[in-house]
C-alpha cells in the first residue's frame, strides 16, 4: 500500500526515478568544469609579466610583435594606474613580482628606485640610442631604467566644436584660461591621473607656485567637467562633448588618426618626459624581462612607436629617418628646444600628494561653486566692458585674486612633504585638507559677495541696467 | 498556500552521526560569516573610532567633519538616495495603479525585464543618456538651463532622475507582483459600483505598501552605494565617491575612508530597518495576494498594453545612445554618427573576453559559495530557538544592507597584509577577496530563496520515504535535493547576476585591470581615451547575455509544474522576521 503510494508519487515527479548515476554524472561534469576553470587560471609556457599603465591597445601591438619574434614566449600584462605602482610591488614578495615595469610618468620610476624596487639593467637595447635628447636625459644615470619613448604634453581640441562657436584654437595653457573657453574645457584631477599631474607640475615649476596655481585655477574655472579618469579628457574632446583639454601627445595624435576632427599642439611651457622601462627587482622571470626590454629598445621595437595608433616619439634618432611623412613629428625638435629646462621630477615627486590634495579640495570638490562664480564674474565683466565703473572693476579684481590663489604658501610646503602611508601622517594631511576645504568654501562665499557688490555698484551708477 | 513542514528536522534526529555532519557544516558557515562579514566590519568600525595616536576616541570623526565637503557629502548622499527612492516609488505607484486598474497580466518575460535594472549598472544608463540628450554636458546641464538652477543642484537633480529612471522598472514590478492578484476582485467591485478612486485608496495602496517599502528601501541602498554613476556625471561630493577617492589616493590604511564606509553602513542599516516596519506590518496580506496567482487573464485592456509599450519604448530610447555608439565609427559633434562600423564588437571580443571569463569565475564561485552557505543557514534559522533566530535574521539583514563600498574598504583594511600560503601572493592580489565579498552581498537573496525552496519540499514525501526505511542521506540525495533544483537555479542566477553588476565592490577590490569583471571593464572602456564605443559594445554584449539568461529562466518557468510557488513569492520576505528569512509553520 505504502509502496504503491510512493510509486505514484514517483510517477508524478519524474526526477525521483532518475538513477543515481545521472546525479553522479552531473556532479562529475561540474567537477570537470571547475577543474577546467582552475586549469585555465594557471599559466603555462615561458611567461613574461609586464606591469604597465599604458593603454591596452598600445600594449597589444607589442605583445603580438614579441610573441611573433620569440615563439613559445607569452606576454602577460598587469594593468593599473601608475599611481598605485609602488604599493602594488611592495605588497608582493620578491620572486613573485612582475618582470618589467613600463610607464610614462617619470616620478614613478624615481619613487621605485628610492624604494629599491629596480634591478640595474646594464648594456641593453640599440646602441644608437643617445644619452641625451636636447637637454633631456634619456636614461637613468645609475642605469636603473631606460628611456623608451618621449612624450610631450599639450592641448587637444575639437576643431568642429570650436569652429561652431567661433572660438580660436588654443596655442598654450593661458588660452584655456580665457573667457571664450568658459564651459568648453575638460581636465582631470592629478590625484587620479599621472599625466595631468606632470602638466600641472610643469606649469607650477615654470610659473612659480603663486602664478602657477592662479593659472591652474583659471583653467579649472573654465572647465565644464573635471573628468574622473585621465582618459575622460581625450574621449570627451574627440566626441565633441567639450572643446579642448590638456592631454599627453600620443592620445591626441591617435584620436586624430582614428578620424576625429581633433588637433593637438604642444603647449608652452611644456615638459617633455621620457616614458621609461625598467626591470623589477625580485622578478619572476628576469631573463625574459630583459629580453622584453631589449626588444622595446631595438630598431624594430622603436619603429613600432611610429605606428599611427600609437603615435609616440621614439628615442632612437635613426627611427625618424625611416619616416615617410614627417609632418606629424615635425614639432619634436621644436618642442625639445622649448621645453622648460629646469623641470625637476624630484620636486614633483616630493610634493605629489600635496598638489593632488590641494587640487581636489579647491577644484574637484568645489568645482560647481567655482564654475558658478566664474560665470558670474564673466557676466559682470561683460557689463563692465559696456559700462565702465572703476570701483566695481576693483571688486571683481579682488574677487578673482581671492579665488585664484593657492591655499598655502610655498614656504610652508616642506613640513608637508613626503607624507607616508602611516595613519598619523594621513591624519596630518587630512587636517590640512579640512583647512583647505574650509578656506575654499569661505573664499567662494566672500568672492560671491564681492561680485554681487560690484553688480550693485554698476546698477546704482547706471540705473537703466537690469539685474542679470 | 504551499507551505510545509521543514524537512531537515525530520531527517536528523538528535543523536544521529549525521547531525554531526550538519553541525560541522553549520560551524563552517558560522566561521565564514565571522571571518568575512563580522570581523571585517568590526575592524572597520574599530579603525573609524581609533585616533591617529592609537587610542579610541572621536578624533577621526572630528577630523572628517572639520571639512565642509564631508558634511555636504553626507547631505547629498541622503538627498540623492531619498530623492531617487521617492521619485521611483511615486512614479511606480501611479504606473502600478494604472496596470492594476487595466487588469493586465504581462508575460513573464516582461515581468522579468523589470529586474533588468538590478542586473545592469546605472552608469551605463547615465552614459547613454549623455549621448541621447546631446553632445554637451548631458542631463544636468539641460536641467540647469531649463530650470535655472545652480550647477550643484542641477547635477544632484540629474543624478536623482537617472537613478530613478534606472530603478523605476524594479519598483514597478515589485508593486505589480504584490497587487495583481486582487485586480480581478477590484474589477468586480467596480462593476458593483465602488468608485476606482476609493478602490485605489483603500485596497490598492495598503496592498502595495509592503512591496513598495521593500523596493524603495532596496533602491535607496543601491543608490547611496553607487560609485560609478555620480563619477561619470562628475558629482564627487557624495559619501561613496569620497571614500573611493580617499582609498585611491591614500590606500587601505586611510582611517577617514574607513569612517565614511562605516557611516554608509549605518545609514543603510537605518533605512532598511525603517522600511522593515512597513514590510512587516502588512505581512498577512502577502499569502492572500500570492495564493491565486494563476487567475485566468481576463479583460486586459488596451490602455495597459499601450502603457507597457510606452515604457518599453521609453527605455529603448534611453539606451539608444549606447546602441548607436556601439556601432558608430567617427562621431564627433554631430547629431548622428558619420560612419558605422562593427569593429568595436570585434575589439570587445578581442580584448575584453578575459573580463567575461573573470566574471564567470568570480561570480560563479561567489554564487556557489552562496548556495553552500545558504542551505545550511536556512536550515539553521528554521531550527534555531527564537532568540537565536532573531540574531541570525539581524545578521542576514546586516549582510543585505551592507554597501559594497563598505565591504570593499573593510576587506582592504583587514586583509591587506595577509599572504596566501600557496604561491606566496598577498590575499588582495587574487580575485579571492572579490569572490568572497560578492558572496556576502548575495547571501541574503540566496538565503531567502533557499528558505522558500526548503519549505516547499512536501513533508509527506520525506515522511513516506523514511517510513519505508530509506536512509536520510538517500532521502536528501533523491528527494530533497532534486526538489530544490529550481530554487538552486534561481538562487544561483540571482546571486551571479547581482555579483556581476556590483561595480562598487569591483572598483575597490579588483587587483588589476586585467582581472576586472565585465561591469568594471565596461566602466573602464566607456571612459577610454578612444571614446566609449568599445565600452558600449561590451555593454550591448552583456545585455545580450542577460537576455539569454532571462530566456533560460522563462524556459525553466514554463517547464516548471504548477505544484511550485509563483515567482512573485520569491521576491518578498513572507514572515515576521528581520530580513530575508522564513519561518516554518509548526503543525
Amino acid at each position: 500500500m505504502e509502496n504503491q503510494s510512493i510509486t505514484a508519487l514517483a510517477m508524478q515527479q519524474p526526477w525521483i526515478t532518475q538513477p543515481d548515476s545521472a546525479m553522479t554524472r552531473r556532479l562529475l561534469r561540474l567537477l570537470a568544469l571547475v577543474v577546467a576553470l582552475l586549469g585555465a587560471v594557471s599559466a603555462h609556457g615561458e611567461v613574461i609579466t609586464v606591469a604597465s599603465s599604458l593603454p591596452k591597445d598600445f600594449l597589444a601591438i607589442y605583445k603580438h610583435a614579441i610573441e611573433a619574434q620569440y615563439p613559445g614566449t607569452r606576454i602577460q600584462y598587469v594593468n593599473f594606474p601608475a599611481t598605485h605602482t609602488v604599493s602594488f610591488l611592495r605588497d608582493r614578495a620578491p620572486g613573485n613580482r612582475p618582470d618589467v615595469f613600463w610607464g610614462s610618468a617619470p616620478d614613478i620610476f624615481l619613487m621605485l628606485r628610492r624604494h629599491d624596487l629596480l634591478e640595474p639593467l646594464g648594456k641593453i637595447g640599440d646602441p644608437g640610442i643617445p644619452e641625451y635628447a636636447g637637454h633631456l636625459r634619456i636614461n637613468d644615470e645609475n642605469g636603473f631604467f631606460k628611456g623608451q619613448a618621449l612624450s610631450g604634453y599639450g592641448v587637444m581640441w575639437n576643431a568642429r566644436y570650436l569652429q561652431a562657436r567661433g572660438i580660436p584654437p588654443p596655442r598654450n595653457w593661458q588660452d584655456l584660461a580665457q573667457a571664450a573657453y568658459f564651459g568648453h574645457v575638460v581636465m582631470s584631477s592629478p590625484a587620479r591621473s599621472s599625466t595631468i599631474h606632470v602638466m600641472l607640475e610643469a606649469i607650477l615649476q615654470d610659473k612659480g607656485w603663486q602664478e602657477g596655481w592662479a593659472l591652474i585655477l583659471r583653467i579649472a574655472a573654465n572647465c565644464g567637467l573635471i573628468a574622473e579618469r585621465s582618459a575622460g579628457v581625450p574621449s570627451s574632446v574627440s566626441n565633441g562633448r567639450f572643446g579642448a583639454g590638456p592631454v599627453v601627445d600620443f592620445l591626441g595624435l591617435s584620436a586624430r588618426q582614428a578620424g576625429n576632427p581633433v588637433a593637438f599642439t604642444y603647449a608652452r611651457p611644456t615638459v617633455v618626459s621620457v616614458a621609461n622601462i625598467a626591470l623589477i627587482k625580485g622578478a619572476r622571470n628576469p631573463l625574459g624581462g630583459k629580453r622584453f626590454i631589449d626588444f622595446t629598445l631595438s630598431a624594430a621595437g622603436q619603429a613600432l612607436l611610429l605606428r599611427p595608433e600609437i603615435g609616440r616619439l621614439p628615442v632612437r634618432p635613426a627611427t625618424y629617418a625611416s619616416l615617410k611623412d614627417s609632418e606629424t613629428y615635425r614639432q619634436i625638435d621644436d618642442v625639445l628646444a622649448q621645453a622648460i629646462v629646469d623641470y625637476d621630477p624630484q620636486v614633483s615627486e616630493t610634493r605629489y600628494r600635496i598638489v593632488a590634495a590641494i587640487f581636489d579640495q579647491l577644484i574637484t570638490y568645489r568645482h560647481q561653486d567655482l564654475v558658478d562664480l566664474n560665470r558670474l564674474i564673466l557676466q559682470t565683466r561683460q557689463t563692465l566692458a559696456r559700462h565702465p565703473d572703476p570701483l566695481a572693476e576693483a571688486d571683481i579684481e579682488n574677487a578673482q585674486a581671492l579665488i585664484f590663489g593657492p591655499p598655502i604658501s610655498e614656504t610652508a610646503l616642506p613640513e608637508l612633504q613626503n607624507i607616508s602611508d602611516a595613519p598619523a601622517d594621513i591624519a596630518r594631511l587630512a587636517a590640512y585638507e579640512a583647512a583647505w576645504g574650509t578656506l575654499a568654501k569661505t573664499r567662494y562665499v566672500q568672492a560671491r559677495l564681492l561680485v554681487e557688490q560690484a553688480q550693485t555698484r554698476i546698477r546704482q551708477s547706471k540705473p537703466e541696467i537690469k539685474r542679470p | 498556500m504551499n507551505r510545509a513542514t521543514p524537512v531537515f528536522p525530520l531527517l536528523f534526529s538528535r543523536h544521529d552521526w549525521r547531525n554531526g555532519v550538519l553541525r560541522c557544516l553549520q560551524a563552517g558557515v558560522a566561521l565564514y560569516l565571522l571571518a568575512f562579514f563580522l570581523l571585517p566590519v568590526g575592524f572597520l568600525f574599530l579603525k573609524a573610532l581609533q585616533n591617529p595616536d592609537g587610542t579610541i576616541g572621536w578624533g577621526i570623526i572630528t577630523l572628517l567633519f572639520a571639512n565642509p565637503v564631508s558634511w555636504e557629502s553626507l547631505q547629498n548622499s541622503l538627498i540623492v538616495g531619498t530623492g531617487a527612492a521617492c521619485l521611483a516609488g511615486f512614479l511606480a505607484i501611479a504606473a502600478a495603479a494604472l496596470l492594476w486598474k487595466s487588469h493586465i497580466r504581462p508575460s513573464p518575460f516582461v515581468e522579468l525585464c523589470g529586474f533588468l535594472p538590478l542586473f545592469m549598472p546605472a552608469f551605463v544608463l547615465a552614459s547613454s543618456l549623455d549621448i541621447v540628450i546631446g553632445q554637451h554636458g548631458g542631463l544636468p546641464v539641460v536641467l540647469q538651463q531649463l530650470l535655472g538652477l545652480s550647477r550643484a543642484s542641477a547635477s544632484l537633480l540629474g543624478l536623482i532622475l537617472i537613478e530613478a529612471i534606472h530603478y523605476f522598472p524594479f519598483v514597478l514590478v515589485a508593486l505589480h507582483l504584490s497587487t495583481r492578484a486582487s485586480s480581478s476582485q477590484a474589477h468586480a467591485m467596480a462593476r458593483l459600483g465602488t468608485p476606482w478612486r476609493r478602490l485605489i485608496r483603500q485596497v490598492f495602496m495598503p496592498l502595495s505598501l509592503p512591496g513598495l517599502a521593500f523596493a524603495m528601501a532596496l533602491t535607496f541602498l543601491k543608490v547611496i552605494d553607487d560609485l560609478a554613476t555620480p563619477l561619470v556625471l562628475g558629482v564627487t561630493n557624495l559619501l561613496a565617491p569620497q571614500a573611493y577617492h580617499r582609498i585611491a589616493a591614500y590606500g587601505a590604511q586611510d582611517p577617514l575612508a574607513a569612517l565614511i564606509a562605516a557611516i554608509l553602513f549605518v545609514i543603510s542599516g537605518l533605512a532598511w530597518f525603517a522600511s522593515l516596519g512597513f514590510i512587516r506590518q502588512n505581512v498577512n496580506l502577502f499569502p492572500a495576494a500570492f495564493s491565486d496567482s494563476r487567475l485566468p487573464s481576463t479583460g486586459s485592456s488596451r490602455g495597459g498594453r499601450v502603457f507597457i509599450a510606452f515604457l518599453g519604448l521609453f527605455y529603448l530610447g534611453c539606451y539608444a545612445g549606447l546602441t548607436l555608439s556601439s556601432v558608430a565609427g567617427v562621431w564627433s559633434h554631430s547629431p548622428l554618427p558619420e560612419t558605422y562600423v562593427l569593429t568595436h564588437y570585434l575589439r570587445a571580443f578581442q580584448f575584453e573576453m578575459s573580463s567575461l571569463y573573470n566574471t564567470l569565475i568570480y561570480c560563479g564561485f561567489a554564487a556557489l559559495i552562496d548556495l553552500l552557505v545558504a542551505l545550511p543557514l536556512a536550515h539553521a534559522i528554521a531550527k534555531a530557538p527564537a532568540h537565536w533566530k532573531q540574531r541570525l535574521n539581524w545578521l542576514v539583514a546586516g549582510a543585505l544592507c551592507i554597501p559594497g563600498v563598505t565591504l570593499g574598504i573593510a576587506y582592504l583594511a583587514l586583509f591587506r597584509d595577509i599572504q596566501l600560503p600557496l604561491g606566496n601572493l598577498p590575499l588582495d592580489a587574487t580575485g579571492l577577496l572579490l569572490t568572497l565579498a560578492f558572496s556576502i552581498r548575495g547571501l541574503p537573496f540566496a538565503l531567502h530563496i533557499c528558505g522558500l525552496a526548503l519549505n516547499s519540499v512536501p513533508a509527506s514525501y520525506v515522511e513516506a520515504a523514511s517510513t519505508l526505511g530509506c536512509a536520510p542521506a538517500k532521502i536528501v540525495r533523491r528527494i530533497v535535493f532534486p526538489m530544490l533544483r529550481f530554487g538552486r537555479l534561481l538562487a544561483f542566477t540571482l546571486c551571479f547576476s547581482l555579483a556581476a553588476v556590483d561595480l562598487s565592490l569591483a572598483a575597490l577590490l579588483v587587483p588589476n585591470e586585467n582581472n576586472a569583471p565585465l561591469a568594471y571593464s565596461i566602466y573602464l572602456r566607456i571612459q577610454s581615451p578612444s571614446g566609449m564605443n568599445v565600452g558600449s559594445a561590451l555593454a550591448m554584449i552583456s545585455f545580450a547575455l542577460l537576455a539569454l539568461i532571462l530566456f533560460g529562466i522563462i524556459h525553466r518557468l514554463h517547464r516548471r509544474r504548477e505544484s511550485q510557488r509563483p515567482l512573485s513569492s520569491l521576491l518578498f520576505p513572507t514572515h515576521r522576521t528581520a530580513g530575508f528569512s522564513h519561518e516554518p509553520s509548526h503543525h
